[in-house]
């Protein structure tokens, strides 16, 4: 689904990333200034490698041989931020459906599908009306969630999605994510600097130190993990 | 025990807030407090002094004189076109100036602010050079004088305006997430109409309070267009302008009046302005 391979100049050294990803979750895990926000950025085209190939399904996103750079609007990439980036003066529904006119309006083949139905199994529907200033840090996480599939992606990349919360919602907010994923079936890219994150959801981690990356075994980390939460009381 | 000792401690804590405020103020804050009492009372004299100085029949009767009246409507028409015109160039400018870092900006940036700290003077004075000697004969050939003309007290109260409108733009702009820019796009928008449904929408009160504030120094602006557009009777004559002709005459009366317009149209703009702020500190 997902292949990637790109450099990118930053500040203090060249990140150098392989992805080979199909419909997983790949977590991207190491310590902050590694570089893992610049990746998601890079998948998105929120900014441009400085070389490579992202090909995304059948479709090449980038290529510097082929001079490909597709625009981050026609990418049908969904992005999550670390702190939700609700549109403050729209409302959970006018947020949820912002994408979604935008889209039908050039793409009429868009499925029907009520997109706010998405907000149903995040036990947010409820707060349909609200604005994004009367809700919680995890409901607000959840109305986030359910925008970016609004639109129907081919890729999800989460950002730290879960360093704002409080834990027991950080747990629940985990599961439901790891659900989601099932039904959905693409790739999720997340990145986070939690290990137990890292070994719940990881079906693939990738583990960055200042941009050499390392395919770290899996079971090292979901040990660290669980070595984790035994530990916890 | 620890909670009785708990609830002592919220006992003692209580009296000395209670001590605290039959006090009153040490010395410091009363000296801080009587300056601004004092300085309220000035403002309070400096503004009542305007009123109780002019007659009431004679306030009336220069609201009825044909100078009054073109006075008024020169400076509302002028006025608004010039801060329309200072936010239009204003919108670009300061979003560039918010969103993007480039080679010779903090250059751009200074050049931008020079009329805020110029003397108005001074900034016809430079306006005057520039549409007379530099490219006066082109101008005239097209038809489209400046000097001396109505275009020449536009022109002025749009150069005015428009450091003042690109600063509070870029604060407006500068007051947005980006990353709200960037989710928008990954939702599949262009640039174009994430500017309008993103940033424009959610920048909304920072760019209106810029347009009052920038209106408000079109309204007063007097150096530059006495300079560029000249000071003549019922052709460039703003209300700013028919103060100092009328005081220059001799005719307290008329002078006044229109001060005391000048005053409430004034207030009125500060008072759009707090209540915008107002409604942004709201949201």
């Amino acid at each position: 689904m997902l292949e990637a391979r790109f450099t990118k100049k930053l500040w203090h050294f060249t990140l150098d990333i392989r992805i080979n990803l199909g419909t997983e979750i790949l977590v991207l895990w190491g310590p902050s200034g590694a570089g893992k926000t610049t990746i998601l950025h890079c998948l998105a085209g929120l900014s441009s490698p400085g070389g490579g190939l992202i090909k995304l399904g059948d479709t090449v996103l980038y290529s510097s041989e082929e001079r490909i750079n597709v625009n981050t609007r026609f990418r049908n990439v969904g992005y999550l931020f670390q702190d939700y980036a609700l549109f403050p003066h729209l409302t959970v529904r006018q947020n949820v459906l912002y994408g979604v006119k935008c889209k039908r309006k050039k793409d009429h083949d868009l499925p029907g599908k009520n997109p706010l139905e998405l907000l149903e199994p995040f036990g947010v529907s409820h707060l349909i009306d609200r604005y994004p200033t009367q809700l919680s840090g995890g409901e607000k996480q959840r109305v986030a969630l359910a925008r970016a599939l609004a639109v129907q992606p081919q890729l999800l990349l989460l950002d730290e999605p879960f360093s704002a919360l409080d834990r027991n919602i950080k747990e629940n907010l985990r599961q439901e994510i790891k659900k989601l994923h099932r039904k959905w079936k693409i790739p999720f890219v997340l990145v986070t600097h939690d290990e137990e994150d890292a070994g719940f959801l990881g079906d693939k981690i990738i583990s960055l130190e200042k941009g050499r990356s390392s395919d770290t075994p899996l079971q090292t980390i979901s040990e660290a993990a669980s070595g984790l939460t035994q530990s916890m009381p | 025990m620890q909670n009785t000792a708990l609830k002592q401690d919220h006992k003692a804590v209580f009296f000395n807030a209670m001590k605290m405020s039959l006090k009153g103020p040490g010395p410091f804050q009363a000296a801080f407090w009587l300056v601004l009492i004092l300085m309220t009372a000035f403002m309070l004299t400096l503004v009542g002094g305007l009123f109780l100085y002019g007659e009431w029949s004679a306030f009336l009767k220069v609201l009825q004189q044909p100078e009054f009246h073109y006075a008024m409507t020169f400076t509302l028409w002028t006025t608004l076109l010039s801060t329309m015109l200072a936010g239009m160039v204003a919108v670009p400018c300061g979003f560039i100036l918010s969103r993007h870092n480039f080679p010779g900006k903090i250059l751009v940036d200074t050049l931008i602010d020079i009329p805020i700290v110029l003397p108005p003077l001074v900034s016809g004075v430079a306006l005057l050079i520039l549409f007379g000697p530099v490219l006066g004969d082109a101008l005239t050939r097209l038809g489209l004088d400046i000097v001396f003309s109505i275009r020449g007290v536009i022109v002025a109260q749009w150069f005015i305006a428009t450091p003042f409108a690109v600063r509070t733009f870029k604060q407006a702009f500068d007051s947005i997430d980006p990353r709200l820019e960037k989710i928008a796009r990954t939702l599949g928008y262009t640039p174009s109409e994430v500017f309008f449904k993103v940033t424009v929408p959610m920048a909304k009160k920072g760019l209106l309070g810029g347009l009052t504030m920038a209106w408000a120094r079109t309204l007063g602006e007097f150096g530059a267009t006495a300079m560029l557009a000249g000071i003549i009777r019922m052709k460039t004559e703003t209300l700013a302008v028919a103060v100092f002709l009328n005081m220059s005459i001799g005719d307290m009366n008329f002078a006044m009046a229109t001060s005391i317009i000048m005053l409430f149209l004034a207030m009125f703009l500060l008072a759009v302005f707090k209540t915008i702020s107002r409604l942004e500190a709201r949201a």
